[in-house]
Formats: C-alpha cells, structure tokens, sequence
C-alpha cells in the first residue's frame, strides 16, 4: 500500500472514530452534568423549606379536592402548582390532580434504583427530570421539565459531529501535505539506488538533510561500499581463476602433448613389429603420474584456499597413508630407477587429520625425491611413532635443494602462479602444499641437507 | 584356492583393466557393470569387493550399505573426487579402504593384497626360506641342514627380521629391540652385528637385505 493511501486510511480508520467517539461522550456528559445539577439544586432547596411548602401544598389541594367532591369548586389560581414542577408520592402517585402521570421511561429508571432520571425532548430542546428525594411523602419524587441550550438537541449533536469530523479531514490533509516532501524524497531515493544497481553501485546515493531517510540514504551508501569490496573481491577471484584455468590447461597439455608423442611411438614401433622403446614409454608412464599429482595437487590446493571448513579431520593411521603413498610412487620410482623403501612401526600410529591433505604431502614429498634423484639413487619413507606424536621422514640420496632455495620454500607461503612452474629445479606447487598442510595441521616442517647429501624432509606432529 | 573378489564397476575400460590385474596376480574376479545387480549380489562368496562410488552420494554408497548388511567382506571403494568427505563416509558405512582415481594398477594391487593379508600369526614357529631355517621356539638356525652357531644377539636380530618378512625395519627399533641398553648398542654397534650374521649365514646372508635410509629387511623370496 502506498504510503499516502495508508497515512489516509490510518486517519479516517482511528482519527475519525475517535474524534466522533470523543464528540458524543462528550455530549452525553454535558446532558448528565444538566440532570445532575438540576437535582443537586433541587434537592438544597427541597431541603430549605421547599419540602414543607411542597407538602403543605399537596395537603391545601387535597383538602380542595375532598370539598370539590361534595360541590363545584372553581380551580383558585393559588392552588394550582408550577406547571413545570411536579410532585409525585413514595408510589409514583401525582400527589397533585393537575400533575399528569409519571412516564413509564422515568419510573422504570427510579424503580431501578436511580436518583434521578432524564427523558429528553426537542424542539426547544428540553429534558424532563425525575428525581428520587431522600425522603418518603408526598413530595418524595419530583419532576421538573426544564429547557436546555440548542446544543444539548440532535441538531447541536450533529454540528459537533459535523466540526469534528472537518477537524479530522484538515487534519489528514496537513499529514499528507507534510508527507508529500516526504514521499517525493523516497521517490528520489528509489530513482537513486535503481539508477546505481545498474552501474554496479559504483557511486554513492545523494544524502538529503538529517533525518531518516537521509539515514537510510547513508545506511544504503554503507551498503552498496559493502557489495563493491566484495565484488572487486569475486571480480579478483574470478580473474584469478581464470588465469588458473588458463595456466592449469597450459600445465595439464605439455605433460599430456608429451605422453601423447611417447604413446605414438610406441604405437608406431607395436604396429610395425619393430621393438617398443622402453624410454619412450617410461617416459609416457612419468607424465601420466604428473598429471595424476598435479590434479591432486589442485584440488588441494583449492580446498586450502577456500579455508579451514573443508579440512575434514578424522583418525587414520598413518601406516596405511605411508604404504600408499610408496604404492602409488612404485611405477614412477621404477621407471626411474630409483630405489624406493619404507618401513612403519609394527603398531598402528593413529593421527588425527584431514588424510587427503596429508596423503598429498608426503605425495609430493616422495614425488619429489623420486624426479629429482638421480637414476640408482634411494628414497626411504619412514614413520615413526614418538611421544604422544610421530615423525614422518621422507630421505634421498639425490643433489638436495640449494641453500637459497630451501630458504625461500621455508620463508613463502604458497602462492599461485610462480609456484605452479614445471621446471626440473623449481620446487612447484608440491613442496607449497606440504607446507601449508603442516601450517595447518600446526605439524613441523624441516628440512635438512645429510652432510653425505641428499635431502630429508622431517614431518613431526602430535597423533 | 584363488580368492574371488566382486568388482562392481560401471567403466567398461577401467574394469576390464582391474579384471586383467587381479587375474594376472592370480585371483578370481566377478566383475559386475550394475549397481544394482551388485545389491542384489550375495557378497558372502567373496573374500573382497571392489566398489566404484561412481558419482558421490548415487548407488554406490547404497550397495556398500548392501553387502554391509550381509556380510563382514573387506570392501575397497574406488572413489574419483579427492575429498575426504566421500572416503569418511564410505569408511563410515564400512568400507575397510579406499583407493582414488587416478591410480596405478600397483597402487590397486597394494590395497588389494594388504586386504587379503592373512592375519599373521602372533606365534610364528618356523620360518624358512631357500636354505635356511629358523626355529624361534628351540632358537635355532639351521642353514642347508647344517646348524649355524649364532650368538643372542644374532639370533635376536634375525628373529625380530623374519618375523616381519618383506619389511624394512629400521635401524633404530632394531636397536631397541635386539642390543641391550645397558650396553650402550648404537647403531653402529647394530651394523656389526648384522655384517656378522650375514657371514654366518653364508649365501642365505644375503636375505638379510640393507635397506637406505632405513636399516634391514629379510627377504623371503630367491636369492
């Protein structure tokens, strides 16, 4: 509903009721005082002297009566009473010949217990008033008929009726006057924020004065700053995952181009009965086992990106996790002919993480020490449980990593583009993910150079 | 006789893969394309299950509730999405062990045979290899029918090897199981005692295999 068809429907739907409402208690009430005064004043005088003259009165005109009975009797102007003023006895009887019968309306309004009872007439406006006195005889009820002012009539009632509900009508006018500043502003307003949803809310909405709406003009300037951090946020990620998508399909087609050319030789050598070279075939085995790491690796790496609420820990033992692991490096490890061994405690070595993750990092651990040892050298994994905790140490015997370069893997956290590259010497996107994994399961991560060469990566945590 | 693994897996390629290796390793694979059909599969015949979840939270996840409710068969799942949400459900429901896409067919195998592993024996009496006999209960080693001589510590290195056969063992539990602390054994001390078993051993020492980075393995196969 709009908002002037509800300030009018507020107005005439409570307004109006009320003011009506007020107008006839108020009428009533003013009736009421009438009666009331006219029977408090009554009462005083009854009580001075009024009461003994009233019912001498009624015995003169009784005795009148008796003689009017035995011979004809001309009225005397002395014993007839006020023609406004009545008397009546304990039992409603005109205690007066010429007094006419007490209404039903006003003896029924006694009889029920009230002191004094009104029946009002019009044209003049006038009430007739019957009054219980605080004494029994023959003036014990009197009624007097008395005028009242035009306003206490039918016609008075409608005028204040009338008045009020004008009163009413100016009142609702004012409003939606006054409203409609008000309603132009919101207008305004309306106009503002839909011209901004178009733009991106990139500007802000013009704020008004002090009051509410310029509140709310502000409220939605506050807002609308809100949804341009964060869509410069999404636009950031959306870019990144763009350039993510572009460099993953760049990282995923050289390694597949590769196989693809090792897998055709060896086609090409099959189909025409010559000997499959072995190499070439490795070398299709080593790129389809990048391709498998660097997914995982991935998909890692965007589950830690997208926070701690998709790290699922549970209990695993790490036993199971490490013969896995070499399982899975055992083709690759063979092609290279690199040695690979591990060995676990006899007893379960329970720890309590998200087991993808940390599959992935002594993954890309054993991964590295297999591609970049040389052909005849060794990796060992070992797990071993210590105090409250294990230490996982992935060994070889290959060139190591520089100084400079262990260094930078220790200081860096893992950081998109740079560290993806494919390159023989970088450390890619593997050794980052190791790290964040430890970060995050607050496990240590060492690495050291054996002065007999090589590199051992140390892995410690609490199970 | 073989054992039968039930594999339930839709990708004709891919299980007609498995199929190959578990046969080629000797087993006795029933492979089954439908879900459905693998639901209705009484497992109790089998002595492993390979199941494809295929996609998350499909029918896989129903059969494995399935063959749980009938039988106490080891299941492996095969699961595509690297999330561990899916690998805790499944072992939730049951499931003794995983193995995601991608994966060697060693890798499968592995899992496969860690699975089967017979319960080893906490007593194990007897063991021989080639030439060799080891008798842990009389304590004595006998090499072609002839008795080697071993001193306790020899003895108590070789045992601790062939009770775990195939298996690396590092130098370090080594120590603490077989040289007295009192002593001071270090390692160094351990590698002497080994190049001294080996030599009583003759040709069989060799099983006694050095393992980098590690310590010692026994190796029950040809020498």
């Amino acid at each position: 509903m709009k908002l002037r068809a509800r300030l009018l429907l507020t107005v005439f739907g409570i307004a109006l009721p009320v003011v009506v409402g007020l107008t006839l208690f108020s009428f009533g009430a003013r009736r009421r005082a009438l009666v009331e005064s006219t029977y408090e004043a009554t009462v005083q005088r009854m009580e001075d002297r009024g009461r003994e003259r009233c019912e001498a009165r009624s015995e003169r005109i009784e005795r009148f009566e008796e003689r009017r009975r035995g011979r004809r009797f001309r009225r005397t102007r002395r014993a007839r009473l006020r023609r406004d003023r009545h008397a009546y006895d304990a039992d409603y009887q005109p205690s007066t010949p010429d007094a006419p019968p007490l209404a039903d309306g006003l003896r029924e309004s006694l009889e029920g217990g009230e002191v004094a009872a009104a029946e009002w007439h019009e044209d003049p406006v006038r009430v007739t008033i019957a009054m219980r006195m605080p004494w029994d005889g023959p003036c014990s009820v009197l009624v007097v008929e008395r005028g009242a002012g035009p306003m206490l009539g039918w016609p008075g009632l409608l005028r204040a009726l009338g008045l009020s509900t004008l009163v009413a009508v100016l009142t609702a006018l004012a409003a939606l006057l006054a409203l409609g500043p008000v309603v132009r502003r919101v207008r305004r307003l309306t106009e503002a924020v839909r011209a901004k949803a178009t733009d991106g809310y990139e500007d802000d909405v013009p704020v008004e004065g002090k009051d509410e709406i310029a509140e709310l003009a502000a409220a939605f300037n506050h807002a609308s700053a809100e949804i341009r951090a964060s869509l410069r946020d999404l636009r950031a990620r959306d870019e990144a995952m763009t350039r993510l998508l572009a460099s993953t399909t760049h990282d995923i087609m050289i390694p597949l181009t590769v196989l693809q050319g090792h897998l055709s030789d060896a086609w090409s050598s099959a189909r025409a009965g010559e000997p499959v070279d072995a190499a070439g075939l490795g070398g299709a085995l080593e790129e389809a086992h990048y391709l498998g790491n660097l997914m995982r690796n991935l998909s890692a790496a965007a589950r830690m990106d997208a926070g701690e609420a998709l790290l699922t820990r549970h209990d695993f033992d790490l036993r199971e996790v490490v013969e896995r692991v070499v399982a899975r490096h055992r083709p690759i490890a063979t092609e290279r002919r690199v040695t690979l061994d591990f060995a676990v405690p006899e007893d379960a070595v329970v720890a309590h993480a998200d087991s993808t993750l940390v599959e992935q990092a002594l993954s890309n651990l054993v991964s590295n020490a297999i591609r970049y040892n040389d052909p005849e050298g060794n990796v060992a994994v070992v797990l071993e449980a210590e105090a409250g905790g294990f230490e996982l140490r992935v060994m070889d015997d290959g060139p190591g990593i520089p100084e400079e370069e262990l260094a930078r893997v220790s200081e860096r956290r893992f950081r998109g583009g740079e560290a993806r590259k494919r390159s023989p010497t970088g450390l890619g996107l593997g050794l980052h993910i190791v790290r964040d994994v430890a970060e995050r399961h607050e496990w240590e991560l060492a690495f050291e150079s054996p002065d007999e060469g090589g590199l051992t990566v140390r892995l410690t945590g609490q199970a | 006789m073989a054992d039968r693994i039930l594999v339930v897996e839709d990708d004709a390629k891919l299980g007609a893969q498995i199929v190959e290796r578990l046969e080629g390793e000797g087993y006795a694979p029933t492979w089954l394309k439908d879900g459905g059909e693998a639901a209705r599969t009484d497992p109790r015949p089998f002595s492993l299950v390979i199941l494809d979840l295929m996609l998350p939270g499909t029918y896989g996840m129903d059969v494995l509730k399935r063959i749980r409710t009938a039988s106490d068969v080891p299941v492996l799942i095969l699961t595509a999405r690297d999330h561990p949400a899916d690998k805790v459900r499944g072992l939730e429901l049951g499931a003794d062990d995983y193995v995601t896409k991608p994966f060697w067919p060693e890798e499968l195998l592995a899992r496969v045979k860690a699975r089967l592993r017979r319960p080893v024996m906490t007593r194990v009496d007897r063991v021989a290899a080639g030439e060799l006999t080891v008798d842990l209960g009389a304590r004595t080693v006998e090499v072609g029918g002839e008795a080697v001589e071993l001193t306790k510590v020899e003895f108590d290195l070789l045992s601790v090897l062939v009770k775990r056969p195939g298996q690396a063992i590092t130098r370090r539990a080594l120590v603490e199981k077989v040289l007295d602390p009192e002593k001071q054994g270090t390692e160094r001390t351990l590698d002497v005692h080994v190049s001294r078993l080996r030599k009583k051993l003759g040709e069989e020492g060799k099983r006694v295999a050095t393992v980098w980075g590690i310590g010692y393995r026994f190796d029950l196969g040809e020498t």
